[in-house]
């Protein structure tokens, strides 16, 4: 049973009316059987004034309510379906029972007056009373979704809603549902929040000003329904997170005291599902990147905003500089101070930085100018990054990556000159990696045993490559040897690090290995591009033979050999390739670089 | 009566009854009594309902109109044929 209101002095009006027209269509007489069709339509239009309509509006001007199933009613307004009727009875209407339909029966069009009434009666009414069943904030969000859609309803709507206090209260509503767990009512409260913004929003002068005047998890509530995209919705997240790390009056806002949801759980899900919002944002929080890591304890979103927000696909190296330098060197000077008891503190914010800088390396090293560091600063910054765990291993599996580039990437161009500037990065990136390398694994055995599995993998990746030795890769026992001694050591000490000595020692033999093992990776990797080409023929790789004792150190022994193999070139190719390939050995392992670690 | 569609006299005086009824359908304030009906009047399900049945009627009269004034028209023609053939023609009625 539904209500139903009237004002009976215009119901009386209608009812004359009614009359009126039911007395003219019985005077209609016309028996002529070329227009019997249309006079049974006379007829049925009688009947349903007369016998359907006019009984109806009769019984309830009568006042013969008894019996009838249309009873009169008293509403007290705390049902926001019964809002529009509500105000009419404020405004005089008589209110009755209605037998065709329920309270709240959706089917019903949404009027003018009921948009007025919804913005009134919410923003003068205990909303908690209004709302407080599933089928109140199913209706209202059906209703707020229709009149959004009509901008003349809308207007009805923002005309007399008090949109902030509203959405304000509504928020706390959603918050005290999420804080007892009650997800089904928090989520309604969600969506009714966003169509309610959704309404209004075209109705509201400078629409995101009045957001910022917001509770923070209220705007970010409201900011869900408002549709907005890149730049417009990073500035909005940007403002909102900055009040929120910021109260004006230094006190708290309620989801910080309450969770378990804040309100950067609310916006970073919008930025990471807009990557070019998630850039935008990202650039804007450098200048107080606090509302990145410390508005949440969700690592795994902050995660990956870091990771779409600077996505090398979308992303130039200008604009991932400008978000990188600022974010890092914040973090290295500030990550010491999260704590558990702190927003932020519950994910080490670290452990994300591996991931984030392994796309950009080459602009920690040879490219550190860039972005405006000096070379000691890059290398500084990698050495915080790479002094998390977690951080190491992301960045040791993107050197992978790294490698499988080198191997594919044309080394020289169709007259086969060396493309000098690639070379000269992807050596500077080596070498810059294996200095940070060597400096972390002194300090952490645990990641010589990482480099070491890695390192055995990459000779593995070339040798099958090329297929059934024919390099004839030969790899040092020293390595492998130096490695097995201390994961010994680490199996006998449990959790204690190993002897500082002796992982030093590992690390500068280590060292020498992979500057080795990365100048065959250029060798082979530009030879059998030239082979590819037509440049040099199929069997030249067949020269390359790395077996042998290298006096000592495996680094000497290889250049030897790989030079050994380009001068076995020198009649079989253009002076072109040769001198691409001295070039390219003299930029991965120069003398200089043998000495070095020799 | 018994009609004869021969006959033009008693054509045009069946024409001139359908032209009066489409007449008296035609000026009934069907538009006053749908405004009557809307949601300044009275709202709620039987209300609604109410209205959509009359915005209904209101379009089956207007048609109904249409169609007794079309019929009026072919009445008309069918006379002035049968009045030229002697009585012979006929038009008919789709």
């Amino acid at each position: 049973m539904g209500f139903l209101g009237y004002d009976s002095e215009r119901l009386l009006w209608l009812s004359t009316a009614m009359r009126r027209t039911a007395d003219k269509l019985a005077a209609i007489h016309n028996d002529d059987p070329a227009i019997s069709a249309s006079m049974v339509r006379v007829r049925s239009a009688e009947r349903v004034l007369s016998a359907t309509w006019l009984p109806v509006i009769g019984r309830m001007l009568s006042c013969d309510v008894l019996g009838t199933e249309y009873a009169p009613v008293h509403l007290d307004g705390t049902d926001v379906r019964t809002a529009a009727l509500f105000m009419l009875q404020g405004y005089g209407w008589q209110v009755a029972t209605d037998p065709l339909g329920q309270v709240g029966d959706g089917t019903i069009r949404v009027t003018g007056a009921e948009a007025r009434a919804i913005g009134a009666l919410l923003s003068r009414s205990d909303i908690s009373e209004l709302i407080d069943t599933p089928e109140e904030l199913a209706w209202l969000r059906q209703r707020l979704l229709v009149i959004g859609a009509d901008p003349k309803l809308a207007a009805d709507l923002a005309a007399n809603l008090d949109t902030t206090w509203v959405l304000a209260v509504l928020a706390d509503e959603h918050l005290d549902a999420a804080a007892t767990g009650d997800w089904t009512r928090a989520t309604q409260l969600a969506e009714v929040i966003a169509a309610c913004a959704t309404a209004v929003r075209e109705h509201e002068t400078a629409w995101v000003d009045e957001l910022i005047e917001l509770d923070p998890y209220a705007a970010a509530l409201a900011l869900r329904g408002l549709d907005l995209h890149g730049e417009e919705l990073a500035a909005a997240c940007d403002r909102i997170l900055a009040r929120w790390r910021n109260p004006p009056d230094g006190g708290g806002w309620p989801d910080a005291d309450v969770g378990p949801t804040y309100t950067a759980d609310l916006l970073l899900p919008l930025l990471i599902a807009d990557p070019d919002a998630a850039t935008a944002f990202l650039q804007r929080a450098a200048a107080h990147p606090d509302i990145v890591f410390q508005t949440t304890n969700d690592g795994v979103l902050v995660r990956e905003l870091l990771l779409v927000g600077t996505d090398p696909a979308h992303v130039s190296a200008t604009a991932a500089g400008e978000i990188m330098v600022p974010t890092l060197e914040w973090l290295r000077n500030n990550v010491a101070w999260f704590h558990d008891d702190m927003i932020g503190g519950e994910f080490d914010a670290r452990e994300l930085l591996g991931e984030l800088a392994a796309p950009w390396l080459l602009y920690f090293g040879p490219r550190v100018e860039d972005w405006g560091w000096s070379i000691s600063e890059g290398k500084e910054i990698l050495q915080f990054v790479v002094d998390d765990g977690r951080a190491l291993d992301d960045l040791l599996a993107a050197m992978e990556q790294w490698r499988i580039e080198l191997l594919v990437r044309p080394l020289v161009d169709a007259d086969g000159r060396i493309d000098a500037g690639w070379a000269t990065d992807m050596a500077g990136l080596f070498i810059l990696f294996d200095e940070v390398i060597t400096k972390e694994v002194t300090d952490d055995a645990r990641a010589a045993r990482i480099w070491v599995d890695l390192l055995a993998s990459a000779v593995t990746t070339v040798g099958t490559s090329f297929g059934d030795g024919a390099i004839g890769l030969t790899v040092s026992a020293t390595v492998p040897f130096v490695v097995s001694q201390v994961q010994d050591l680490l199996t006998d000490a449990g959790i204690l690090p190993p002897d500082a000595d002796l992982v030093a020692e590992m690390a500068r033999a280590e060292t020498a290995q992979r500057k080795a093992t990365t100048a065959i990776f250029a060798i082979v990797a530009l030879a059998a591009q030239l082979v590819d080409s037509g440049d040099l023929p199929e069997d030249a790789l067949d020269g390359l033979d790395l077996g042998g004792d290298g006096g000592g150190c495996d680094a000497r022994a290889v250049r030897d050999r790989l030079q050994a193999f380009i001068d076995g070139l020198r009649d079989r190719c253009s002076a072109t390739v040769y001198n691409a390939f001295v070039a390219l050995l003299s930029t991965f392992l120069s003398p200089d670089a043998i000495n070095d670690v020799c | 009566m018994t009609l004869n569609p021969a006959d033009p006299e008693q054509l045009r005086a069946r024409a001139r009854a359908v032209r009066r009824s489409a007449s008296a359908l035609g000026s009934l304030d069907t538009d006053g009594l749908v405004v009557r009906a809307d949601e300044s009047t009275w709202c709620g399900p039987t209300p609604q309902r109410c209205y959509d049945e009359l915005t209904a009627l209101r379009s089956t009269l207007r048609s109904t109109v249409d169609e007794m004034i079309e019929v009026a028209r072919h009445l008309e023609a069918q006379a002035d044929v049968a009045a030229q053939d002697g009585g012979t023609a006929r038009i008919v009625l789709s």
